[in-house]
């Protein structure tokens, strides 16, 4: 394996753990809705429509 | 640590206020319960610190909406994770103060320290209800600080009066003799505030102001809807004429970058990825950028002008008519950023049938997403036509997306009834030149959240789509094989000859191998995999990896599409991603890309249901997979037919 294909499957490995663990987090109920549009739910709201 | 609530009528200018207090950024819009979370900031009094907490708007501590139910179950201290507060602020429209003074009544109960903040004393003024503070301090029993919030007039002397915030005495009302209890306390306490408001309003002749005179033509019947039409088509005809030679600058920029970046690499993965995955896929979604900040831009200056109010008050009758309300407008109309906030924001909807249809059909709202497949496509197969038919083209995407909602609420309607409507209270704020920093703040707000998602989302699914693409890499007797059969099918074409000839044939072998090796990826495969259920919607099984993509987030279907075509094609070709797929062929050589094909994916997009995170957020606000999982199969089965229709109506 040559230098280029090793940062290159680094770099894939890094985007992997990246979105494994957003999923986790979003399945897990950490960060809301997990979507950047909505600082209100990052702050962490209750869900189930009553705040 | 002083700890104060702000509470009041939804518009009575809390958020104003709790701004003015404690100076963070918060979004302020001119529409009944945009403070559907919790907000705190710190405020500092010479040594005396406050805690200031923003509460939802509420009309009374009998809650009718879940948003409602948080006020006063806060006011009242029943809440375990919100300490009861040491000072009531009740923040009171003076414009508007008998509505305001219902609840203060009911404040006053509380036996908390209170203080009246009397907000939009300029206003009351030019309507001729001046209130005298003194005199209405004095009838309450507790102080009065006049303000006008939007220009900060007051609240300094607002600072200073809570920390000498007493406790209210008791309202001296008694219910009347209705036989209803509940009735007859609401009429006694409106006795007591025609009271209040008799020793404190000096009655004047009202000026019929500029915003009134406004309202007549914009909230007419006839002519208010032609004008609502007529605004809509404007901006979005605008945004397709002003966008697109900074879209240009923007795709001259990203190519222009990722080649300086890799001129003195070697060919290689590495320099593939940052070509192929993270340029043509990162760079493919940043190019929408300049459209992203426009539409922000004319939201913001519509909202923060006073016209979004009068919108939500015309579409009113629009959406009782399909079992929807008046508070649905303003959810549906986030939704056109994201569904997810508007999703969330249906929380002020009261009636728990008109909150699920307006929950339902929230995501057939074009949010900002689908923006960069609309144009992709439009510019792509669309683009001969005129700036302005351009804009009427999207436009009418989002006409679709908001038809196919109506009907769909109106067919939830038909079958499961009517339940009690509420009726839709709304204040309208007077217009106002929209203040620049407030949509500055709000357009790099929508832009640098789309900005935050291309650079985190979507930087990391191109480099996995790229992988996808690129592994595992076919053998090199496969590699002997596919150049094989090219040879064998390759006909030179009539009329050229020597070096022109060998140029053509070495770079359609070239791009004959490249997709071989496409196919043989991951991402060919599963493709292929998919390739029998969107045949017949005139999609190839490169469009099928861009769907599968965009399952993630919707604008990773271009960055997918700029990443499978860099990767299957050469790179003169693929510079363009738009010439690169007018140009894309089927092994039988007819175009896998026509203006059906174009449509039908676009009816797809508008209809189909493809945000996970949407999903989510339904089940949490539904509290119901059903609802969920519904509303995602059979969104998507809807556009499954409806693009189905359009490919075979237009090929």
């Amino acid at each position: 394996m040559d230098q280029q294909t090793f940062i290159a499957l680094a770099l894939v490995a890094v985007a992997v753990a990246f979105l494994g663990r957003r999923l986790w987090r979003k399945v897990r109920g950490r960060t809301g809705c997990g979507c950047d549009h909505c600082p209100a739910v990052r702050q962490g709201s209750k869900p189930g429509g009553t705040a | 640590m002083i700890r104060v609530a702000l509470a009041g009528n939804p518009n009575a200018g809390k958020t104003t206020i709790f701004n003015a207090l404690t100076g963070l950024r918060q979004k302020i819009a001119n529409y009944p319960g945009i403070t559907v979370e919790k907000k705190i900031g710190r405020a500092v009094a010479g040594t005396q610190e406050f805690e200031i907490l923003d509460l939802p708007g509420t009309y009374s501590l009998v809650p009718a909406s879940p948003d409602e139910a948080v006020s006063a179950s806060v006011l009242k201290g029943e809440r375990s994770d919100t300490p009861a507060p040491d000072v009531i602020v009740a923040v009171v429209d003076a414009s508007t103060l008998a509505r305001g003074l219902f609840l203060v009544s009911q404040l006053m109960e509380l036996g908390r320290p209170l203080v009246v903040a009397l907000n939009m004393t300029d206003i009351a003024d030019r309507r001729g209800r001046s209130v005298d503070p003194v005199a209405l301090a004095d009838r309450l029993g507790v102080p009065v600080v006049p303000l006008v919030g939007n220009r900060k007039e007051g609240v300094g002397l607002l600072l200073g009066t809570l920390a000498s915030a007493k406790t209210a005495p008791k309202p001296s009302w008694s219910p009347t003799a209705d036989g209803d209890p509940v009735l007859a306390e609401v009429a006694g306490r409106y006795a007591w505030v025609d009271v209040v408001t008799a020793a404190c309003v000096r009655v004047s002749t009202p000026r019929v102001t500029i915003s009134e005179r406004i309202d007549h033509l914009l909230l007419h019947p006839a002519f208010g809807f032609l004008t609502f039409a007529l605004i809509m088509a404007g901006l979005f005809v605008t945004l397709f004429t002003l966008a697109s030679p900074l879209m240009d600058a923007c795709q001259n920029g990203v190519t222009a970058l990722g080649a300086w970046l890799t001129s003195g690499m070697a060919d290689g993965d590495l320099k593939s990825l940052i070509n192929d995955g993270i340029f043509a896929g990162v760079g493919g979604v940043v190019v929408f950028v300049p459209q992203i900040a426009l539409l922000f831009l004319f939201l913001s200056l519509l909202e923060d002008s006073g016209y979004l109010a009068r919108a939500a008050f015309l579409m009113d009758r629009v959406l009782h008519r399909v079992g929807l309300h008046g508070k649905s407008f303003i959810p549906l109309l986030s939704s056109f950023a994201c569904a997810i906030p508007g999703i969330i924001s249906t929380r002020t909807i009261e009636a728990p049938r008109e909150r699920i249809a307006t929950i339902l059909v929230a995501p057939l709202m074009s949010c900002s997403a689908r923006l960069p497949v609309y144009a992709l496509a439009i510019a792509a197969f669309f683009g001969h036509w005129a700036p302005w038919q351009q804009g009427m083209l999207m436009l009418g995407l989002y006409v679709l997306g908001i038809v196919a909602a109506f009907a769909i609420a109106w067919v939830a309607m038909k079958i499961r009834g009517r339940a009690g409507t509420s009726p839709l209270l709304l204040e309208l704020p007077a217009y106002k030149v929209p203040q620049a920093s407030l949509v500055l703040n709000q357009v790099w707000h929508g832009t640098s959240a789309f900005l935050t998602r291309a650079g985190s989302i979507i930087l990391a699914l191109s480099i996995v789509i790229w992988a996808m693409t690129t592994y595992p890499k076919p053998h090199e007797d496969d590699l002997a094989r596919a150049e094989a059969r090219f040879h064998q099918a390759w006909k030179a074409p009539d009329g050229v000859t020597g070096d022109d000839l060998e140029a053509q044939r070495s770079k359609a072998q070239e791009r004959y191998v490249a997709q071989a090796a496409l196919e043989h990826s991951v991402a060919g495969r599963l493709g292929h995999a998919i390739e029998p259920v969107i045949a017949p919607l005139g999609f190839d099984w490169k469009i099928g990896v861009g769907l599968v993509g965009a399952f993630a987030a919707r604008e990773v279907f271009v960055s997918t599409l700029g990443i499978v075509y860099a990767v299957g094609g050469d790179e003169e070709d693929t510079a363009d991603l738009q010439a690169a797929i007018r140009a894309d062929r089927r092994a039988d050589g007819t175009p896998v890309w026509t203006t059906a094909t174009a449509a039908s994916l676009l009816v797809w997009f508008v209809l189909a249901m493809q945000c996970i995170s949407t999903t989510a957020v339904v089940r949490r606000e539904t509290g119901s997979w059903g609802w969920a999982l519904g509303q995602l199969v059979g969104f998507n089965v809807l556009a499954w037919v409806a693009a189905f229709l359009t490919w075979n109506l237009l090929r």
